[in-house]
């Protein structure tokens, strides 16, 4: 059957193109909000998942690193070594820090990296050397843009002068990002000589699970792997931005449904006459509703695939104009907000046909145009 | 049901009333009238008389409010809607003033519709179309869309699309209204040969008096009710159309009869053409 869905679409270009604008807006608002918080939760995990270990160690219920609660004092290493199938234990100091960076206040994570076993440093060095040595620190690229920054500069914490030798990439945790200084100077400037933050063990293959358990035995402390302790990170940073980015994404379904609603009922408003032609000829309601139907989700298909375009082209803006953004598409996320437009289209076709139904054929006899 | 009926048009005792109490029109009033095949029928009648509302209910598209339509023998005025509207597709025929084309679809794919609706097989659908479009001499016409066809060259396609389900009865409100005289002819012949070659039965409703060369049998049509057009006169003084009968004001003057709607008619008539009092 030829299509009179298609023909009415393409016949009418300035409607077509706003409903397809419609689709294609809320899809791109759905689809950037959405990767730009898969890269955030994604690279803001990256840098504890590239932590060379197999189990973490804290402060029972301090798994969280954005906050600073874990204390474990250091003593309890030794006791940990002495498990059976443990490799190595190391030692993570570090904490999330507020410091000033040319007047402005910056938001860190300060890592103690420990340079002589190279244990916890920068995910990836993009310039300058990835060891910091006294008084000299490597700061996260995001925070090197925005404050405008450049490699053998001076920065100050906790009053002392630190010399910028590296520039690290890959650690950003969004709200803040990391940075590392050494080790032995971080024991002093936090004051942790006997304590850590979190211990980091090795274990040999087929004992992560029995290490675990030995641990979770002493006293106040917490073991876990590695994939649960970023799993654990991930869910701090997804209780908070969830709420909001459902809204958002609501809105935006909101906002799509609102627009090719409204365009598909002026069309069928305006093709009433025609509708009316149609039933008198025999066709049955639910032919007039098909023609509707896929009238809005034609719109909904190519208003989906202009916007997924529009997305990728705006994500390949974002981080060179704000390099704080990283994003990352899921092919997931692809998949459910084209269900999303689909459900716009359903939703849409609901009022036109409502009014279709109440068309009275017979008005086909007036001679009116 | 491939039985045929004789009778492919049969309207008993039908009548509709619009409304209710002080606003109630008697828009058709106990409405008999039967139609074969071939035959085409024309009904006139004023403004207002009913002819729109008769092939309204007619044509399945209304119910009366008392009264049958049969068509091919099945009452159609008690079936439920999902039947109506198979027979709207498959047994009649529609022909409107306004042509009604759908804008964005091209001649062919107008002609098309009913087809496409009753989900007929692809090929045998374009046969039947380019087959049609030829007939009607559209051929070359087949991929524009209606605002690029002339009122003539519309009321064809129109035409074509009625009867490219191969229906028994075509219903045809005001076919010529929309026409110039020229191609109101046209429009004119095709319908006769519809009924003629075709054996369609083509039920016409017009006020257009040129109709009545094609038409077998003329019907008038005035406050819902159906007369023969042989017992009408037109009034010489005022125009309207009078039911000839023994109470009629009438006049024979130098072997001629006039008939009138009143007395007051008949008066104003002698007095105009000044007759002598020895004729009335
Ligand atoms: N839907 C309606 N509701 C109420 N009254 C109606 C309706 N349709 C028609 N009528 C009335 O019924 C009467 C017959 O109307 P109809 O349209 O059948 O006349 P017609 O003979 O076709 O007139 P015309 O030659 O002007 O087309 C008129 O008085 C009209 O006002
Ligand atoms: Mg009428």
């Amino acid at each position: 059957m030829i299509s009179i869905a298609l023909r009415n679409l393409f016949g009418e270009k300035t409607r077509f193109v706003i409903s397809i604008g419609g689709v294609a807006f809320s899809v791109m608002l759905i689809l950037t909000i959405v990767s730009l918080f898969r890269g955030w939760q994604i690279r803001s995990t990256q840098y504890i998942r590239d932590i060379d270990t197999d189990i973490y160690v804290t402060q029972n219920g301090s798994s969280d690193i954005t906050s600073s609660a874990s204390i474990i004092p250091i003593e309890i290493k030794s006791q940990i070594e002495n498990i059976d199938g443990v490799t190595e234990v190391n030692r993570f100091i570090g904490r999330p820090l507020q410091f000033q960076i040319k007047d402005r206040d910056v938001n860190a994570y300060l890592v103690g990296y420990d340079t002589k076993k190279k244990i916890a440093g920068p995910t990836k060095i993009i310039k300058g050397k990835a060891e910091p040595g006294k008084d000299e620190i490597v700061l996260d690229k995001v925070l090197m843009t925005t404050n405008k920054l450049a490699i053998n500069e001076y920065i100050e914490i906790f009053d002392r002068p630190f010399k910028i030798v590296g520039i690290a990439e890959g650690a950003n945790m969004f709200v803040f990002q990391f940075s590392f200084i050494n080790q032995e100077e971080a024991k002093e400037i936090f004051k942790m000589d006997s304590l850590a933050t979190f211990l980091l063990v090795k274990t040999q293959k087929d004992k992560i699970q029995s290490v675990i358990d030995e641990v979770n035995k002493i006293d106040g402390l917490e073991a876990m792997d590695k994939a649960e302790f970023v799993e654990r990170n991930k869910r701090i940073l997804n209780e908070v931005f969830i709420p909001i980015i459902s809204v958002l994404v609501i809105i935006s379904i909101l906002v799509g449904t609102a627009v090719i609603g409204l365009t598909i009922y002026t069309a069928t408003v305006e093709k009433a006459r025609e509708f009316g032609v149609l039933k008198a000829l025999g066709a049955s309601n639910m032919q007039i509703y098909r023609i509707i139907f896929e009238q809005s989700l034609v719109s909904g298909v190519i208003g989906y695939i202009v916007g997924v375009a529009a997305t990728y082209f705006f994500l390949w803006l974002i981080p060179i104009y704000v390099p704080v953004f990283v994003t990352v598409t899921l092919l997931e996320d692809l998949a459910w907000v084209f269900g999303v437009s689909i459900l716009m289209s359903v939703i849409s076709s609901y009022t036109p046909v409502r009014r279709i139904v109440r068309i009275d054929p017979a008005l086909v006899f007036n001679s009116t145009r | 049901m491939e039985f045929t009926h004789p009778e492919v048009l049969k309207i008993e005792k039908l009548s509709k009333v619009y409304g209710v109490g002080n606003i109630e029109v008697r828009a058709v009033d106990h409405v008999d009238l039967i139609a074969s095949g071939g035959e085409i029928i024309l009904i006139m009648g004023p403004s207002g008389s009913g002819k729109t509302t008769l092939i309204t209910i007619a044509g399945a598209l209304l119910k009366p409010t008392s009264g049958s339509v049969y068509i091919d023998g099945q009452n159609i005025v008690t079936l439920p809607e999902r039947e109506r509207i198979w027979l709207r597709r498959n047994k009649i025929g529609f022909v409107f003033q306004a042509f009604n084309l759908l804008s964005n679809l091209t001649t062919s794919e107008n002609v098309f519709i009913p087809l496409g609706l009753s989900g007929i097989n692809r090929s045998l659908a374009r046969k039947k179309v380019d087959g049609l479009l030829e007939e009607f001499d559209l051929g070359n016409r087949a991929s524009f869309t209606p605002e690029k066809l002339s009122g003539g060259e519309k009321q064809r396609v129109s035409i074509a699309r009625a009867l490219v389900n191969d229906p028994k009865l075509i219903l045809a409100d005001e076919p010529t209204a929309n026409l110039d005289s020229q191609r109101g002819r046209e429009v004119m012949r095709l319908l006769r040969s519809v009924a003629k070659n075709m054996g369609k039965t083509v039920i016409i409703v017009s006020h257009d008096q040129r109709l009545m060369e094609i038409a077998d049998r003329v019907l008038w049509m005035e406050d819902g009710r159906i007369k023969a057009f042989e017992n009408l006169e037109a009034d010489p003084n005022c125009g309207a159309s009078v039911e000839v009968r023994s109470s009629t004001p009438k006049l024979d003057y130098r072997g001629k009869k006039y008939f009138f709607c009143s007395k007051d008619c008949k008066s104003e008539y002698v007095q105009k053409n000044k007759i002598p009092a020895s004729y009335f």
